[in-house]
């Protein structure tokens, strides 16, 4: 049985040789690949995954409440950081800072088994990602075609 | 007031009818043989028809007048106040015709729309794009003709990226639309750019390759996405272009090994040995051994092996100058492509090893 892993991440297949090859030739791991806020939250009510990878510049795709989201933040996806409000509603739906309620919580989501892989620069986004109780952060660089792969051994780690 | 008799009510309706489909139909028209496709949809994204709709509303309004003050079936048609009225009305509806022409070719023209994006898409800032507005220059870019009308979005998204990069508080990650703009600009299958198309794409991204490092930020997610996209555009051009667009990748100020590597195997393949041996050249000058370029270089090499003897020659010369690069970094490289999905060229290694080193 392999490891069940998504990433939510909008490049993903622009990435696919560079950030998934890796991941495909590991031989143990399944991966699936959603390219939205809204895809990605639908992906996570309806499967179960243990390592799910989150890119903070995530697009909103056709759900109303996250296009919203995005518009009030001047249509921007980096000022947006809808992977972060996304990985706040499922993971401290109750929190009143959570901009975004569900109806339905993924419960088998816990914050060890979530990463992030992004460009923004983890001093910019700790608050945010310690308050969500986070501990895998990994900044995207050049040359680095094991990112991703790093980032999901070091979830499935913990 | 006329008599209200069928007859009349029929001849005004039929007339209204008329004159209505007449107005909508010619604005329509016009609205097609002037403004190409992509701007239409461009447009109409940003709800810009509003000037059209005004017009239309104008002819409509005098279409109504019209047939009021000609009152057809009525026996009075023919009075003089009333055909001067309604010729009156008929020009007016001209004009508004003329008047929607005008302000057509003056708000749809491709540099109007193009400039109006460029000040959209800086409204919020320019840390912070409108990436809508980025979005619809990317579209006008696919689908623009080849040549002049490319060249204007790229030469906007030029300016977007360096005012971008001008700001002090330039982070190093905010131009990924912009490149993502300026490759889909050249790749589009409908219009592909044309060689100078390429050129002026290879400028802007090593303007942003270069404006990176002079701020100390060789390294940052703009210079990988530049460099992804530079990727793409030169294996494209391998097979598209000319040797020089192909060559004006090569001259980005920065390089990485997997971006020399793809050109090689792409013009090895293509057999376009001129530009292959440019590729080997670069890699060459920058591999030391055991660096990230170690299995590139292997890799390059040994499909220069299995391509035909003069191939075969040149990649024996390049081993003889690169001893350093010894069996076991062959066979590591071997193992890295096969690791990566590239069968090919872990078996051209393999039978490059069995070869050189029986």
């Amino acid at each position: 049985m392999k490891t069940r892993v998504l990433w939510i991440e909008d490049a993903a297949l622009l990435d696919l040789n560079y950030l998934v090859g890796p991941v495909f030739f590991d031989g143990t791991l399944d991966l699936s690949i959603t390219m939205s806020a809204t895809e990605g939250l639908r992906k996570l009510t309806s499967d179960e995954f243990e390592c799910v990878v989150i890119d903070i510049r995530l697009p909103p795709g056709d759900d109303r409440r996250w296009i919203d989201l995005y518009n009030e933040s001047g249509h921007n996806k980096a000022a947006a950081q809808l992977g972060l409000w996304l990985a706040q509603s499922v993971l401290r739906p109750r929190d009143e800072k959570t901009k975004i309620r569900l109806d339905e919580v993924p419960r088998w989501l816990s914050p060890s088994r979530v990463g992030f892989l992004s460009v923004e620069p983890l001093r910019e986004v700790k608050p945010f990602i310690d308050a969500l109780q986070v501990s895998t952060y990994k900044e995207k660089s050049i040359d680095d075609g094991d990112a991703l792969l790093d980032v999901i051994k070091s979830v499935l780690r913990h | 007031m006329p008599s209200l008799t069928e007859g009349w009510a029929a001849a005004y309706f039929g007339a209204l009818v008329t004159v209505l489909v007449f107005a909508v139909g010619l604005q329509g028209l016009v609205y097609q043989v002037l403004v190409p496709d992509d701007l239409r949809v461009v447009v109409h994204r940003h709800r810009e028809g509003f000037t059209p709709t005004y017009i239309a509303s104008t002819i409509g309004l005098s279409a109504i007048l019209f047939i009021w003050l000609l009152h057809p079936g009525d026996q009075s048609v023919g009075g003089s106040w009333q055909s001067f009225l309604g010729a009156a009305v008929i020009t007016i509806s001209l004009g508004a015709t003329v008047l929607y022409c005008m302000a057509l070719t003056r708000r749809c023209n491709r540099p109007a729309v193009v400039d109006r994006l460029f000040r959209e898409a800086t409204q919020a800032g320019i840390r912070q794009l409108h990436e809508p507005a980025v979005a619809d220059l990317a579209y006008l870019g696919q689908h623009g003709a080849a040549g002049a009308e490319k060249d204007l979005v790229l030469h906007t998204l030029s300016k977007l990226a360096d005012l971008v990069q001008a700001d002090p508080a330039y982070a190093g990650s905010e131009l990924e639309d912009i490149v993502a703009a300026v490759t889909e600009t050249l790749l589009s299958d409908e219009h592909p750019g044309s060689d100078a198309n390429f050129i002026s794409g290879a400028a802007i991204l090593a303007k942003v390759i270069r404006q990176s490092a002079d701020r100390r930020m060789k390294d940052c997610p703009d210079v990988a996405v530049a460099l992804r996209s530079a990727t793409r555009l030169a294996v494209h051009a391998v097979r598209r272009q000319s040797d020089a667009v192909v060559f004006s990748f090569f001259n980005l100020g920065e390089q990485r090994s997997i971006m020399l590597y793809s050109i090689g195997i792409e013009s090895v393949d293509a057999k376009r040995f001129r530009l292959a041996m440019a590729a080997l050249s670069k890699l060459e000058s920058a591999a030391k051994p055991a660096n990230s370029y170690e299995p590139y270089l292997a890799g390059l090499l040994a499909r220069f092996w299995a391509s035909g003897e003069s191939a075969r020659n040149e990649a024996g010369k390049a081993l003889r100058r690169l001893s350093a690069i010894d069996r076991d970094a062959f066979a590591r490289s071997a193992e890295y492509h096969q690791s990566r999905g590239d069968f090919e060229t872990s078996d051209a290694i393999r039978a490059l090893i069995a070869d050189h080193w029986p």
